[in-house]
């Protein structure tokens, strides 16, 4: 599995809040696919954009609901269209199956199409270990694997790097000249990666869709690497959640419409590759074995969990990322794993575990931008409320929340429940609040002083609104 | 995990109810003749609104990206090659099998004017060779299966005509598309690969790419640069 | 009308005890559009504190006191989005396990509204006849624009205004960066977003900005505070009761 560091979440943040490089990038969020996605909803009009929501949310529902039924269909048919469907229970098992059909073959050189999979599962490490050469083949993973960092955004991994410090990579780490455009880096990175497509024994891809009916494999790239990964080496293995699964191929029509416009704000990427098994024997070319690994890996807890259960509907578009105000704020790199933004902060906690990742489900304001954008609406704020009621029951976490919070709350809550000290506590307030502001002591007090740092505090009034309430209730 | 533990676990976390059972789902239950049905009213509908289609075609394929050309016949068709040829001055041209490429790159006329330029044909080369020939051509030229109005796409089949390759690893793609093929939505498509499906017993073929405009990447900086992997400059000559 | 419509105020704890003036204005505005304004005094908090830090049954204990407290008004109104949407949209949730006190909880909730909605849906008043002679831009709350879906009601409003010059800001509907204890968990970050949110406010050369939570009004009053701006951050009740005026 890939290192975890989402317990490093509030320090990472400010780490990104403090870098210009980041700041700047994050712009780009917002102008580039913020807008884009908008314009593409108000060209396929906002009625049929509904339409098409409710629709994904209804497949999706049902899908998840019998997707053992799925899984089934979908073996039968990947096995009659020639190809082989493996389960892996977590990513180990995922690494041992993709090492074992690596060594079978004798692989020496592997190109890679991007998959946040194989990001969950730390595949590259395991296959550097084995002495085979792997390749990220999408230009964003190819920065981020020669950078060795894990992805910053759902869809453009390397967005948080200027072209400078692409520039920089290319020369210390692929032995290229020093760049200055950005054309001639993506130039550079064709050369780089054209020997690579041409010689490597096997290609490695994601899935965006399985179609249990067909037992076909959708992928969506805009580069072509995941066309180059799927017809020159002789052997494709694909590696998908066990979620991504669509009973039939017409659903396809509901599901393309969604992801590119909301990703890029494309009608459709460049490329949509339709995969249904090894080549047939006729066939001028592609790959002579297909082999399908389906992973579960902490995904059959959100199934488990009819509260949690619609993140599995989730199509990896990022537009609730590119919509969050968090995540516009500390990008991907703060949410410490494969996952980011309100997604992130969902399916993280399920997938290490919650103890490991306490902060996800709380850094959020709730403030709902990323259900009101999901193409398949995903209620994301009542899922995080969810894992924040499971953390503090301590269900499935290993620590129970902090010591202050829990007496804050109780003491709160005996305020609240009462009348009487609800009634006085406003008094009390006021009274030492002018103390303590004589005092200059206001920014001192525990917890307040988070407030006070940049924020001035309200001045309690005297009276409260119940004292004075009689003066304009009985006015009439 | 072996299948069936992997089932039976994804089974019991979803926890159905004892009277929950499978409700079946229309669009895989759904007969052949049935749906012979629907693609012959698709096939309808689309003669009858050919023209509007053809037109939205023309601009949807130019936002994405397509260089878009439309001639009435193939003599035009052949002279509009021959002046994009020309343009592109290549060394060679990979060109696939279908009838329609035949016709227009088997021409005479092509042969004896482009006298610098190798004319390949994928079946006059084994896999390997093909591969090899696919990343050294300066332009790959293909027919298309199906072509889509709502989206701009090229749909292709790669099989025993038309290789993967041919359209993907040169730096120039050009899409030879006839009107007849032009669906209007991507609905239409799906119905028609499903019937394919049906009457093929389980097996609709081992691939197939819709090609929606050139090779991009916006990887650096959210910098759009075409023709990262794939083609940098694809062109759709439209004919009839 | 043939019956005075009656109402009674849910005032909210922040209102109560932090912005009381916010509370008389939205007394006094109701009155003026004919509203019998009761206040019952056995309420508290809605328990939205509890709930969003994960404590649901402290917050369910609290739903039951709003229950018991408003189940025989004919219409709840409360100046504040986010206790709207924990009481319209929560508290639903919290009563999962017993359904018949949820099929009591949902009749009142669908008796509840925020002060915006309350008068422009349910009295249909645009128009209070407040005049106000100044710049105004709107901070949509985001439980108000999401949860309970008040896309216009409050821009009607202050449009009405007479005098007032309606400003439109771009991120009008993005996060003020409140969020309740988020606003002290992870400062940093709630300090970027205000921070992004008071730049678009001062470029707008707004004279005052109107929201209908008091959280949001916290944040943006306080913030704006250590920025010593001259634009100043009221409540929509403030502005449509003439409390409002401009600074320096």
């Amino acid at each position: 599995m890939a290192d975890i560091k989402t317990k490093e979440f509030k320090s990472e943040s400010r780490k990104a809040l403090n870098n210009p490089q980041i700041q700047k990038s994050l712009v780009r969020v917002i102008d580039h696919f913020g807008e884009a996605r908008v314009n593409a909803i108000e060209e396929i009009t906002p009625e049929v954009w509904e339409i098409l929501r409710e629709k994904a949310r209804t497949i999706k529902t049902h899908t998840m609901s019998y997707l053992d039924h799925y899984l089934d269909l979908m073996e039968a048919n990947v096995r009659k269209n020639g190809g082989v469907m493996h389960f892996a229970k977590d990513a180990a098992e995922a690494n041992a199956i993709v090492a074992s059909l690596i060594s079978a073959k004798n692989a020496k050189s592997v190109i890679k199409s991007k998959s946040m999979i194989s990001e969950e599962m730390g595949l590259n490490h395991v296959l550097e270990e084995m002495n085979v050469d792997v390749a990220e083949t999408d230009l964003g993973e190819y920065i981020i694997q020669l950078a060795e960092e894990t992805p910053f955004h759902i869809i453009a991994p390397a967005m948080h790097k200027s072209k400078e410090e692409v520039a920089k990579l290319f020369v210390e780490k692929a032995g290229t000249k020093l760049y200055k455009e950005i054309p001639e880096l993506a130039e550079a990175s064709r050369h780089l990666l054209r020997e690579k497509f041409q010689f490597a024994d096997v290609g490695i891809t994601g899935a965006n869709f399985m179609v249990a009916e067909t037992g076909t494999l959708v992928l969506v790239t805009n580069e072509g690497n995941g066309r180059m990964c799927t017809s020159a080496p002789k052997m494709h293995i694909a590696l998908a959640g066990m979620e991504k699964m669509l009973p039939s191929l017409e659903d396809l029509g509901v599901f393309l419409r969604l992801l590119a416009r909301s990703a890029t704000g494309q009608r459709l990427t460049s490329y949509t590759t339709f995969v249904s098994g090894p080549k047939r024997e006729h066939d001028k070319d592609g790959p002579e074995e297909f082999h399908l690994i389906v992973v579960d890996n902490g995904r059959s807890k959100m199934l488990q969990d009819v509260d949690l259960r619609e993140a599995l509907n989730c199509i990896r578009c990022g537009a609730c990322l590119n919509n969050c105000p968090i995540y516009q704020n500390v990008g991907g790199h703060a949410y410490g794993w494969v996952y980011s933004g309100p997604i992130g902060a969902v399916v993280t906690p399920m997938l290490v575990g919650l103890d490991q990742s306490k902060d996800l489900p709380f850094a959020s304001t709730l403030c709902g931008r990323c259900k009101e954008v999901c193409p398949v609406k995903i209620n994301i704020p009542h899922m995080l409320l969810r894992l924040r009621n499971k953390s503090t029951q301590n269900e499935g976490a290993g620590d129970k929340p902090g010591v202050k919070e829990r007496v804050f709350f109780s003491l709160w809550f005996y305020m609240v429940k009462s009348k009487f000290l609800y009634k006085t506590s406003g008094r009390i307030g006021s009274g030492a609040q002018k103390i303590l502001r004589m005092l200059k002591l206001e920014n001192r007090i525990p917890f307040f002083g988070r407030w006070t740092r940049s924020r001035d505090l309200p001045l309690i009034p005297t009276k409260s609104f119940r004292d004075r309430w009689k003066d304009v209730g009985t006015a009439e | 995990m072996d299948k069936k533990e992997f089932l039976q676990h994804v089974e019991k976390c979803i926890n159905r109810d004892a009277l929950d059972t499978y409700p079946g789902y229309e669009g895989i239950d759904r007969s052949l003749s049935n749906q012979q049905t629907i693609v012959s009213e698709i096939k309808i509908r689309l003669q009858k609104n050919r023209s509007q289609i053809l037109d939205k075609f023309a601009k949807t394929a130019a936002i994405a990206g397509w260089n878009f050309f439309r001639v009435e016949n193939i003599e035009q068709a052949i002279q509009k090659t021959i002046d994009l040829l020309s343009s592109i001055n290549p060394k060679e041209v990979l060109c696939s099998e279908e009838e329609i490429v035949a016709r227009i790159l088997k021409d005479k006329q092509i042969g004896s004017l482009m006298n610098k330029t190798k004319i390949i044909f994928s079946d006059e080369e084994n896999r390997e060779e093909l591969k090899l020939t696919s990343f050294k051509a300066d332009i790959g030229i293909t027919g298309v299966d199906y072509a889509i109005a709502e989206t701009g796409s090229c749909v292709i089949l790669p099989g025993i005509t038309l290789s993967r390759l041919t359209s993907l690893a040169p730096p120039h793609h050009l899409a030879l598309v006839e009107v007849d093929k032009v669906l209007d939505t991507l609905d239409d498509l799906f119905a028609i690969r499903k019937l394919t499906f049906l009457e093929e017993e389980g097996d609709m073929g081992s691939y197939m790419n819709f090609i929606t405009g050139p090779s991009r990447t916006g990887d650096i900086e959210q910098t759009i640069v075409k023709g990262v992997h794939g083609p940098k400059e694809v062109s759709l000559l439209l004919i009839g | 009308m043939s019956k005075r419509i009656k109402a009674s105020l849910f005032i909210t704890c922040l209102v109560d005890q932090l912005y009381p003036d916010v509370g008389l204005s939205m007394v006094r505005v109701l009155q003026k559009a004919g509203v019998d304004v009761q206040f019952p005094e056995g309420q508290t908090c809605c328990g939205q504190p509890a709930f969003n830090s994960g404590f649901n049954s402290k917050a369910l204990d609290l739903a039951h006191k709003f229950l018991d407290t408003f189940e025989d008004s004919d219409y709840v109104v409360l100046p504040s989005g986010s206790c709207g949407s924990m009481i319209k949209v929560f508290y639903e949730d919290l009563f999962k396990e017993d359904p018949a006190l949820q099929k009591r909880m949902q009749a009142v909730a669908g008796r509840t509204y925020e002060f915006s909605q309350f008068l422009v849906n349910v009295l249909g008043v645009n128009d209070v006849g407040a005049s106000f002679h100044g710049k105004a831009t709107y901070h949509a709350s985001c439980h108000l624009l999401r949860e309970l879906g008040a896309t216009n009601e409050s821009i009607n409003l202050m449009k009405s205004v007479q005098g007032l010059e309606f400003i439109a800001v771009e991120n009008a509907t993005v996060c003020c960066g409140f969020g309740g204890t988020f606003s002290v968990k992870y400062p940093d970050i709630s300090e970027a977003m205000i921070g992004k949110k008071l730049d678009t406010i001062q470029a707008s050369g707004a004279d005052i900005v109107v929201a209908n939570d008091s959280g949001c009004l916290m944040q943006l009053k306080g913030a704006m505070g250590r920025r010593k701006l001259r634009t100043r951050a009221v409540h929509l009740a403030e502005l449509l009761d003439n409390k409002v005026t401009i600074n320096g």
